[in-house]
């Protein structure tokens, strides 16, 4: 039986009238309006959930940027940290005690649900894979320090010419990986090359003229006899090193030799200069103008005139020219059989060149007027040509000194032009170290000063003028 | 605890989807009341007329055997002044007949009713069936509106909970 609501009875009994029925469509109609209202309702619940849900998800994006952000900085912090740590075994600690703080930074935050539970999951990732990595980073660290311990002691093996360590460090390189046989083959040679060149220059500092024949020696069929491994361009480099040292070699026996003349300890002079030519410690030229000194064979003249070409020389030396030690060091062996006076700007020259004491561009004016002052005396000195020597008479020539062709016409005047351009030099080179900044106007100046005060004060002065043809003398 | 813009939105969504579950439920309710009070009325509406009709045949059946018993009583009155022996022979045969078919023609008419009667009766149990079924119909929507409207608050609020809507 129905249920009829508490209303209903007295309502149909009152309302009931035969013929006349009630529309079910009509009944349920008001309910059916409030039921579109309740479903008009949940659609706007429904969005208003959308926007809430898309609200937080814009903040949930930001919070894993935010999670991404803090692992990317420790990462590099920790990547920061390991350059400056060496040790590898605490690496591992390290990584794992910065990835809990990382956790529990992340921890820290207000963060949904769901994007705990990722950056958890991310965070455990993460730490795992940096734990996987930094293992590998500690691992090759090791083989990289034992590597370097062994490329390290071929290289001490190298300097010392040992090419049996060399082959069994490259073995125990190859047996660890750390190197392809490819690259250890390359490596090997050069480590060779660096050995050979370790001998000769054990060689040339024990003795460079037998470096010097080492050097040279041939097998039969034209290849090297000694050093086999060096290339061409180390052998070439290593015979002007041997040439540089024999040059070094002869000028401080040749300073050895002068200072035993300064010494006038005579005896056995001869013996040892004969000996020194022999045995090639001196040439031939040097161990003469030594004994020519010694015996004050050298007048003022001759050491003003070789003086002046060897200071000329030292001049026009460049100390970029790859034979410049060479050089220099004959020339300093050469000038042992000059006076001091004569000697010492040459040896000023050169000790100016191979020193920073003066600013480059200093030098470079310095040497400029040098030349300029040299050309003002010597280079318009008048000498003799040899076509005037032929046109001289027999008795103008002995009265003329027997001259040979580039001696100069006046030699008294020659010889106090010499004197005097060593005074200049000297006053120079005293300016320029007193005043390495000096600038070419403050160097003309005092050039100009000096040239002046020069002519005045001595006949160097009139000897300048003389020879340039500027006074008649 | 200060509320966000989210969580207030949060929450306005929930409370958006309760209220509109209660109210599809009343409203579910109120239509099976609805549908059973108007079954009940038509039912009713069925049952008066089919009364009517009984009580009219009655009375007609009534009012026709009085007519009857009349016009029996004026016959034999004019069978009696023509001098027509009514017990005996065809006049009683005519008595009769016409006796029996006016009695006929009542019961005809009562059985007419009868049948009126119970087809209204009948069709009565047929409409309060119709709003039970479609009553039993809306409170099940009610139920089923209820269980919904449970489970679209509990995944919305697991969801903002999820998506940290609520802080």
């Amino acid at each position: 039986m129905p249920v009829i609501s508490r209303a209903a009875p007295a309502q149909v009994e009152a309302a009931v009238s035969p013929g006349v029925t009630r529309s079910l469509d009509t009944a349920l109609a008001p309910h059916r309006g409030r039921l579109a209202i309740a479903e008009g309702l949940a659609d706007v619940g429904g969005v208003l959930g959308q926007v809430a849900t898309a609200s937080a998800q814009l903040k949930n994006r930001a919070d894993q940027l935010r999670v991404e952000q803090a692992i990317k900085a420790d990462e590099a912090d920790f990547q920061t940290w390991l350059e400056t740590e060496p040790d590898e075994t605490k690496w591992g600690v390290e990584a794992d005690k910065r990835s809990r703080r990382v956790r529990e930074s992340i921890a820290s935050l207000k963060l949904a649900p769901v994007v705990r539970r990722q950056a958890e999951e991310r965070l455990g990732a993460w730490a795992q894979d940096r734990q996987v990595v930094v293992a590998n980073q500690a691992q090759r660290q090791t083989i990289k320090r034992n590597d370097d311990v062994l490329v390290a002691e071929i290289g001490i093996a190298s300097d010392a010419g040992d090419k049996v360590a060399i082959d069994s460090l490259f073995d125990e390189r190859l047996k660890l990986g750390t190197i392809h046989p490819d690259v250890a083959s390359v490596a090997r040679r050069q480590a060779y090359e660096q050995a050979d060149a370790a001998i000769v220059a054990r060689d040339i500092r024990l003795d460079p003229r037998l470096a010097i024949d080492k050097l040279a020696a041939e097998t039969e069929g034209g290849k090297p006899k000694y050093y086999k491994d060096m290339s061409e361009t180390a052998r070439l480099s290593a015979v002007r090193s041997a040439k540089n040292a024999l040059e070094t070699m002869r000028a401080e026996t040749a300073q050895e030799i002068a200072a035993q003349i300064f010494r006038q300890q005579m005896s056995g002079l001869d013996e040892r200069l004969d000996y020194e030519v022999k045995t090639g410690g001196l040439t031939a030229e040097t161990a003469a103008n030594l004994r020519a000194f010694a015996r004050g064979q050298r007048t003022p003249i001759d050491q003003a005139s070789a003086g002046a070409q060897l200071w000329q020389h030292a001049i026009d030396l460049e100390p970029s020219d790859p034979n410049y030690i060479q050089e220099a060091m004959k020339l300093r062996a050469s000038v042992q059989a000059l006076d001091p006076v004569v000697r010492q700007p040459i040896i000023d020259v050169l000790n100016a060149k191979e020193t920073d004491d003066v600013k480059e561009d200093t030098q470079r004016v310095y040497e400029a007027l040098a030349r300029d002052f040299r050309a003002n005396t010597f280079g318009n000195a008048q000498t003799w040509t040899q076509g005037e020597i032929d046109a001289l008479s027999g008795r103008d020539r002995r009265k003329a000194g027997n001259p040979v062709e580039g001696d100069p016409k006046d030699r008294k005047a020659y010889e106090e032009a010499s004197a005097a351009l060593f005074r200049h030099q000297r006053a120079m080179r005293e300016f320029l170290q007193a005043n390495p900044k000096a600038t070419t106007e403050q160097i003309q100046a005092y050039r100009a000063q000096l040239t002046a005060t020069d002519r005045q004060a001595s006949l160097g002065g009139i000897a300048f003028d003389a020879l340039s043809g500027a006074v008649p003398r | 605890m200060a509320f966000t813009t989210t969580a207030i939105l949060s929450y306005a969504a929930i409370a958006a989807t309760a209220v509109s579950t209660y109210q599809t439920y009343r409203s579910n309710k109120a239509m099976a009341r609805e549908a059973e009070a108007a079954a009940d009325y038509n039912a009713r509406v069925k049952e008066a007329e089919a009364a009517q009709v009984d009580a009219e045949s009655r009375e007609q059946i009534r009012r026709d055997r009085a007519a009857a018993r009349r016009f029996a009583s004026s016959q034999r009155a004019r069978y009696a002044a023509s001098g027509v022996l009514t017990s005996l022979g065809s006049p009683l045969e005519v008595l009769a007949y016409d006796a029996g078919q006016m009695e006929l023609q009542s019961l005809e008419r009562a059985r007419a009713a009868e049948a009126y009667r119970r087809r209204g009766k009948a069709e009565a149990v047929g409409i309060r069936m119709e709003g039970a079924s479609a009553a039993k119909g809306y409170r099940r929507a009610a139920t089923g509106s209820l269980l919904s409207g449970a489970a679209r608050i509990a995944g919305g609020a697991s969801g903002f909970y999820n998506q940290g809507a609520f802080s």
